[in-house]
């Protein structure tokens, strides 16, 4: 990984050091009062001598189902991400590399599509879905989350690929293969920064979604995290301890996912593809 | 030899197939049935009478719709511009190698990975209790006794869009950090050879070179900040005396507050409206940025 | 470059990818087909009750296991889902909408009324008559039965009353040395002496998502006044309710209402008064055992207003049947049944209402608590409704609860820079824009 200009001095690099710290201190205020609420009890925060403790946590882990709930979540994002990249990859290469009007036509359509405001449309697709059995469980919502993170996914697909010069694909073709086994075997095997990209986007989306999980979800078996803490959240108006530790709880997969993840999303990804090198 | 064969396009055709009958199936019925609400004025069981365009005129001659609209555009823009400043001046800071980088790196992620229902409930009470730390701080600085972050009108359209940048740089920090690192370095040595300032470098090197993903950055920053309804509602809920109420949360409440789904949803068709607007100009400005580089 | 071309096998081929989609489609269409024909449940099969959360964690299992436990000669069960309040709207509709509906279900005031209106309920003159003749009918608190009643139909059954009192914090009182008030002048006073040590006297949640205006309203049909008139049409700005609104702006302007209330939720009111940062606060029964359990609490007598009157404000909670039910009579049962069967229910302090029926007052829970026995006995008798000087109740109550224009209502009394005039004329005009019809 490059970076800029070495000519700076030892000194100077620390001073970005304790600059960036403060203000991440500062950046990640709102957070940090989410970790503390969580480790004090009745999350009351640091007031009076108040001690850290674990109670919040044990709570959440012993007299609630946030733990079922962790995992209906993890299914549902995880099972979201794969989906949306087995489908939007191979589209997104169609949308790079053919030239007719009718699939540039497709991909303003998925454009618009994704620009519609999902709320209003919630109470059709649950009446949709419904008729279909697909409500109150789990796999209807992640085929709604498919749905929404298609069009993104396939836009981001298409402008990685662009990066990738058809020419390989071509002196494939020439070599006798065909054109899904020249997607196969060598865009595909050189995009796993972009196919990472579209994986963890999608994850996100379908980790954090709040709206469509609390119309389409009724029974508690079948609750992910956002609607879990939410339900939480009005059984517990005044005691914030166990709130923010599940919030805590919730933010942890996404963060890890990040953590480990996060070179593929930078090197090369979505961005590195637009720059147009 | 673009796609020209047949054997191809039909490849090509079964490879769209999936993604095609997905979003068709999906998508088909809502926006029916979407627009068949707004050209009634029945409830979300009874489909009531049919008005034309009534149910648009309506809309467009209520004052609240306007309203909405002017602070949606305010909005959009700021969280735009704002998100985008800071995630592109951040990334110019870490790609500098100073210690603790790339822990850095991921910590600052954390705004836009922490669940909104999380840091919503945080900046209330950090903001909107008298007892917060920020009206605390204030008060402590002599700034005032009491200030009214989340309900003095104007405040609170401030303290929005400053939740919605903090929100989304990460996002941004994310796409102009992987646009800086496709900049070719040698560039930057021969400029300098050349005499030009850091100023000049920033503005004739990196900002071109880095517009096309600043165009796609804005575009996608537009379309998630125009629909998103958690970041206000959560945090003030259109409040206070709809000062905050954005164009999609005032659908919301047409449809889910008002029970008036003909109009909600003529609202929501004008929302799309506008993003196709602003999204086409914004693709425009790609276009261009393409042909130069 | 030819030579890169990786010759491993891998399992996907072309063909591969497109069985794969065909598969998956294939398996959609048959899902479809299997499912999905509304299910009319016919007599002695199981149905569905929909219940709102009205306790604490514990209610949802134990009402459910409650529930479980009934079975009808014909074989009839009833399956218990609770329901969040969060959207419940939107869940409520969107079942309605796709023929998923329950058979069964609790609500808000007054969503039998537009429910019953728009089609979507069975009217529930049938349970009226089994509570007459298994004798429970006359149980019921006077007026509790009747309120739901609409264009010569019942369309719901009391379950439970729902009733704001003013909750005080002795402790705080006798810091600021200063008397229970009786009467307006006398909470002022309270509110001035609280001042002095550094306490707000009252609290009212501003914030659009909150039902605020139950802090509010009180205060004017307190005053005899109310935003209805006697045919239940909005006729908001009267002398009465002018009078109650500068009364409240007057507490802000004195300071003794923090003006960050106005974004406020109401679970940030209850915070401050667990905190001692508020001296009183309307709240439901209960309350003290949910929101506040380590703070020592009570409620005071209603006041009287300037000219004399005295009132309060209550909602009953109703049951509702659905429209598409084979097994009306089963259903019926089932409601008579429940209505007696959650006495023991009461026992649970969480539950944040109270009971609609004189026998329950018994019940342990409700007879010990010293801010329960407060509300029944001198709250509920001089409550009305929100339809207030309106006799009947009506659909268009349900908009009015959730209406923005509500809420705003609410915020601009806190904001205390608009005339109370111009405040309820705005509400006024908002009113009569709503559906009204009957």
């Amino acid at each position: 990984m490059t970076s800029t200009s070495t000519s700076k001095g030892p000194r100077a690099r620390w001073a970005i050091t304790v600059a960036m710290t403060v203000f991440t201190l500062i950046v990640l205020g709102p957070i940090i009062d989410i970790f503390v609420k969580a480790l004090t009890p009745n999350g009351t925060g640091l007031i009076n001598g108040a001690t850290l403790t674990l109670d919040n946590f044990t709570f959440v882990f012993e007299q609630t189902n946030m733990l079922h709930y962790l995992w209906n979540s993890l299914a549902v994002a995880i099972a979201t991400s794969l989906i949306a990249v087995v489908i939007g990859a191979p589209a997104g290469y169609v949308i790079s590399r053919s030239r007719s009007r009718l699939v540039s036509g497709y991909s303003l359509l998925l454009f618009v599509i994704q620009s519609l405001p999902v709320i209003v449309f919630v109470v059709p697709m649950f009446i949709l879905f419904s008729s279909l059995g697909l409500v109150d469980n789990l796999q209807g919502i992640v085929i709604v989350y498919v749905s929404s993170a298609i069009p993104i996914a396939c836009w981001m697909m298409s402008s990685y690929f662009d990066t990738i010069p058809q020419s390989l694909e071509e002196a494939a073709w020439v070599d006798g293969a065909t054109v899904f086994g020249g997607f196969r075997r060598i865009v595909l095997r050189n995009s796993l920064p972009g196919l990472m990209s579209v994986a963890i986007f999608s994850f996100l989306a379908a980790w954090n979604d709040y709206l469509i999980a609390l119309v389409f979800l009724r029974s508690d078996a079948v609750f992910t995290l956002p609607v879990g803490l939410q339900q939480f959240f009005q059984q517990n108006q005044v005691s914030w301890g166990p709130v923010m530790a599940a919030a805590v709880l919730m933010l942890a997969p996404p963060a890890i996912v990040f953590g480990v993840f996060q070179r593929y999303f930078s090197i090369g990804g979505i961005g590195g593809a637009l720059a147009g090198t | 030899m673009k796609g020209g064969s047949r054997r191809t396009g039909f490849t090509y055709s079964s490879l769209l197939l999936p993604s095609l009958v997905l979003v068709a199936l999906i998508n088909a019925y809502p926006l029916v049935y979407a627009v068949n609400a707004s050209l009634h004025d029945g409830s979300l069981i009874q489909q009531g009478d049919f008005v034309g365009l009534g149910n648009f005129g309506s809309v467009l001659s209520d004052p609240a719709f306007w309203a909405s609209t002017r602070f949606t555009l305010i909005f959009v823009v700021a969280s735009v511009l704002g998100s985008w400043a800071l995630g592109t001046v951040l990334a110019l800071i870490l790609r500098i190698r100073f210690p603790g980088r790339s822990l850095f790196r991921v910590l600052l992620l954390l705004p836009w990975i922490v669940p909104i229902v999380a840091t919503s409930t945080s900046w209330a009470f950090l903001l909107g209790t008298s007892s917060g730390a920020l009206p605390t701080l204030f008060r402590n600085l002599g700034l005032g006794d009491n200030v009214l972050f989340l309900g003095d009108p104007v405040l609170a359209q401030i303290t929005v869009c400053v939740f919605k940048i903090w929100i989304s740089f990460p996002f941004t920090l994310l796409m102009m950090g992987s646009a800086l690192e496709g900049i070719d370095q040698n560039i930057y040595e021969a400029a300098r050879v050349d005499g030009a300032s850091r100023w000049q470098q920033f503005t004739r090197i990196t900002l071109p070179m880095t517009a096309r993903t600043t165009y796609v950055t804005w575009i996608l920053m537009a379309i998630f900040t125009i629909n998103d309804f958690p970041s206000v509602w959560l945090l003030t809920g259109g409040g206070p005396v709809g000062a905050t109420q954005t164009m999609v949360v005032y659908a919301y409440n047409l449809v889910f507050s008002e029970f008036l789904p003909g109009l909600g949803i003529a609202v929501a068709i004008l929302i799309t409206g506008l993003l196709v607007v602003v999204s086409v100009l914004l693709y425009r400005m790609i276009r261009r940025s393409f042909t130069i580089a | 470059m030819a030579s890169q071309i990786s010759t491993a096998t891998s399992g996907l081929t072309r063909r591969g990818f497109l069985s794969g989609t065909a598969g998956l489609g294939a398996l959609a269409f048959l899902t479809a087909c299997g499912a999905g024909e509304k299910k009319t449940a016919a007599a002695g099969s199981q149905f569905t009750f929909w219940d709102m959360q009205w306790g604490g964690s514990d209610y949802a299992k134990n009402i459910g296991n409650l529930v479980g436990g009934w079975k009808a000669s014909n074989g009839a069960a009833a399956k218990y889902q609770n329901i969040p309040w969060t959207n419940w709207y939107q869940t409520f509709t969107s079942a309605i909408a796709a023929k998923t509906a329950p058979a069964v279900s609790s609500g808000a005031a007054f969503q039998p009324f537009q429910f019953y209106q728009q089609g979507a309920l069975e009217a529930s003159d049938g349970v009226i008559a089994k509570l007459k003749t298994a004798g429970i009918y006359d149980d019921f608190l006077p007026g509790t039965i009747d309120t739901l009643k609409y264009n010569g139909a019942y369309v719901g059954v009391p379950y439970h009353l729902s009733i704001n009192g003013l909750f005080y914090r002795p402790d705080l009182l006798d810091k600021a040395q200063t008397a229970v008030p009786k009467n307006w002048d006398e909470f002022r006073a309270l509110c001035k002496a609280l001042k002095t040590i550094g306490v707000y006297g009252y609290s009212i949640p501003g914030s659009p998502k909150e039902t605020g205006y139950q802090q509010v309203l009180p205060w004017l049909v307190n005053n005899g006044g109310g935003w209805f008139n006697e045919q239940g049409e909005p006729d908001c700005v009267t002398d009465r309710n002018i009078e109650a609104v500068e009364f409240l702006q007057s507490l802000v302007k004195d300071g003794y209402i923090n003006p960050t209330n106005v974004s406020y939720t109401s679970a940030q009111s209850a915070a401050d008064f667990a905190a001692g940062h508020i001296g009183t606060v309307m709240a439901g029964p209960n309350s003290d055992l949910q929101s506040w359990p380590k703070v020592k609490s009570a409620v005071m007598s209603p006041l009287t207003g300037p000219h004399g009157d005295k009132g309060a404000l209550q909602w009953v909670d109703p049951l509702m049947i659905y429209k598409g039910n084979a097994n009306l009579s089963d259903v019926e049962d089932f409601v008579v049944w429940f209505l007696d069967a959650i006495k023991p229910a009461f026992a649970d302090g969480t539950y944040n209402r109270v009971p609609a029926r004189k026998s329950f007052e018994e019940v342990a829970a409700v007879k010990n608590s010293a801010s329960t026995q407060m509300l029944i006995k001198e709250w509920v008798p001089i409550a009305k409704s929100v339809a207030t000087r309106s006799p009947d109740l009506f659909p268009a109550l349900n908009s009015v609860e959730g209406a923005p224009a509500t809420s705003t209502f609410t915020a601009q009394v806190v904001q205390a820079t608009l005339s109370p005039q111009a405040i309820l004329q705005q509400l006024q005009d908002n009113y009569e824009k709503l559906h009204y019809g009957k």
